[in-house]
């Protein structure tokens, strides 16, 4: 009698009712702010029916006196120009062009699980999966070889598991298999395994802080062509500034790849010797999505 | 004989007493309609920039008898054509996560029976708590009392700044400070 009481004088308050009947679980949004972290991905997709345009460029070395002989390594950018495009919320797919290496990537990403929170339906953590081509179009120099078409071609895979840890705070880790069909040397491993890992520490509401590092897991020994220095683990640090329709990424990394099979197997420079490029990526969203609202 | 009486006596008042919370308790569901799919959209509009956010999942509890109405809505289910916009709206003016929802509860001031079928011009007196902030409003809107449903329909503004929501100078040309809402409901009796 008495819980029935209660019961009665629960329903008094209406909006006390509507709260405590609600079952409703919500996604967490802005785990990163772009759909990478720095270089590598980040869980985040473009929603659907939008075009994301990216324009990233990494500079040249900063050691010795590059700084001001080439004004911060400006003098010798790379480029890398892509486009992303939702084509549901979960199913992204992207098309990219680094200069210098003359590679063309082409992409998929999938939201396999989204993090949520509240309600009965909640889930700790993003997980996606990611997984690219890349084309070399450079011309073969050695003609003494045999040089077939799948020899142009690399491949990444990566499963990315993401986790909002507070409205401040994003981890990520990313488990990486790059696979080239043709190396340097004989004694060169196709395969390269990583684990990346990456976290991004908002500041303000408008940017953030970022860091991404992707350890080396096998073909650790991989030496740097006509060189006895063997290639290095990326690390980048980065910060994101994001002023409505664009978002401009600013780093400091050791690679002047953009695209995973370069960063993550053929990273050259070395953090301790000043080998660290300034770079930026620089992004744009557009909407194609009409027929939302009416 | 005198303490059977007493236990017979006592048996009836629980019985009554029973009964009558019962009753109190159906009588008390019948008066509550609810709805689960109510229609919550804005406008803002600037010369350079029209913006509407638009969610079809809001909750509403209406007690006929006392007159009281509840709205909730979960900021994140605003939907926006533009994606990048509805990213904003949570991470930066909403703050979804720290206020993940907006609420208004209040009562209807006019004298006026709501078991009877018809259509009620109404306002009603509440606090609306948009990002935190509660503030007292009168807030116009019509009920139409219909067999077994019915309907609620409001107009009226929201003011950003009245609510803590800062818009940077940056964009402060394309997000008006005053936002039209427009709130549809249709509520069912509530078992």
């Amino acid at each position: 009698m008495l819980l029935m009481v209660n019961f009665a004088w629960a329903q008094d308050d209406l909006l006390d009712m509507l709260k405590s009947e609600n079952t409703v679980s919500s996604p967490v949004l802005a785990t990163f702010k772009g759909t990478r972290i720095i270089t590598g991905q980040s869980n985040e997709n473009i929603a659907k029916k939008h075009l994301n345009f990216l324009i990233l460029h990494r500079f040249g070395e900063l050691k010795d006196d590059a700084w001001y002989y080439s004004l911060l390594g400006i003098d010798e950018a790379t480029v890398r120009i892509a486009f992303d495009y939702g084509i549901t919320d979960k199913l992204m797919v992207g098309v990219g062009r680094s200069s210098k290496t003359k590679v063309y990537d082409f992409s998929v990403k999938y939201k396999i699980a989204q993090q949520k929170i509240g309600g009965n339906k909640n889930f700790p953590l993003a997980i996606s999966y990611y997984g690219n081509m890349g084309l070399n179009s450079t011309t073969f120099t050695e003609p003494t070889r045999e040089n077939y078409f799948t020899s142009r071609l690399s491949f990444c895979n990566q499963l990315i598991i993401a986790r909002k840890i507070n409205p401040s705070i994003s981890i990520q880790i990313t488990p990486t298999f790059v696979h080239r069909n043709l190396v340097n040397k004989t004694s060169d491993p196709n395969d390269v395994i990583a684990l990346g890992l990456g976290g991004s520490f908002k500041i303000t509401r408008s940017t953030r802080l970022n860091v991404e590092y992707y350890p080396r897991l096998t073909g650790r020994d991989e030496l740097i062509p006509n060189t006895t220095n063997k290639f290095e683990d990326y690390l980048a640090v980065g910060f994101d500034i994001e002023t409505g329709g664009h978002v401009f990424q600013l780093m400091f990394s050791n690679s002047m790849y953009m695209y995973e099979q370069g960063f993550v197997a053929q990273t050259t420079g070395k953090w301790s010797d000043f080998g660290i490029r300034l770079g930026f990526n620089l992004s744009r969203t557009f909407s194609f999505d009409n027929e939302h609202i009416k | 004989m005198k303490i059977t009486n007493q236990a017979i006596s006592m048996k009836l008042i629980l019985t009554i007493a029973t009964i009558a919370i019962f009753s109190v308790a159906n009588s008390s569901a019948q008066t509550l309609y609810k709805a689960t799919n109510a229609t919550v959209s804005f406008f803002s509009k600037t010369p350079i920039e029209d913006i509407d956010g638009k969610s079809e999942t809001a909750t509403t509890l209406i007690n006929l008898e006392k007159k009281d109405i509840a709205f909730m809505i979960q900021n994140n289910s605003f939907q926006f054509p533009n994606k990048l916009m509805q990213e904003h709206f949570n991470e930066k003016y909403m703050e979804s996560e720290k206020y993940p929802i907006s609420s208004f509860r209040g009562n209807i001031q006019e004298n006026i029976d709501l078991k009877v079928a018809g259509v009620y011009q109404v306002t009603v007196n509440g606090k609306l708590t948009i990002h935190g902030i509660t503030l007292d409003r009168t807030i116009p809107g019509t009920i139409t009392v219909k067999e077994g449903s019915i309907l609620l329909e409001s107009n009226f503004i929201v003011k950003n700044s009245d609510h803590k929501i800062e818009i940077p100078s940056l964009v402060a040309t394309k997000i008006a400070d005053e936002l039209n809402v427009k709130v549809k409901a249709t509520l069912l009796p509530k078992n």
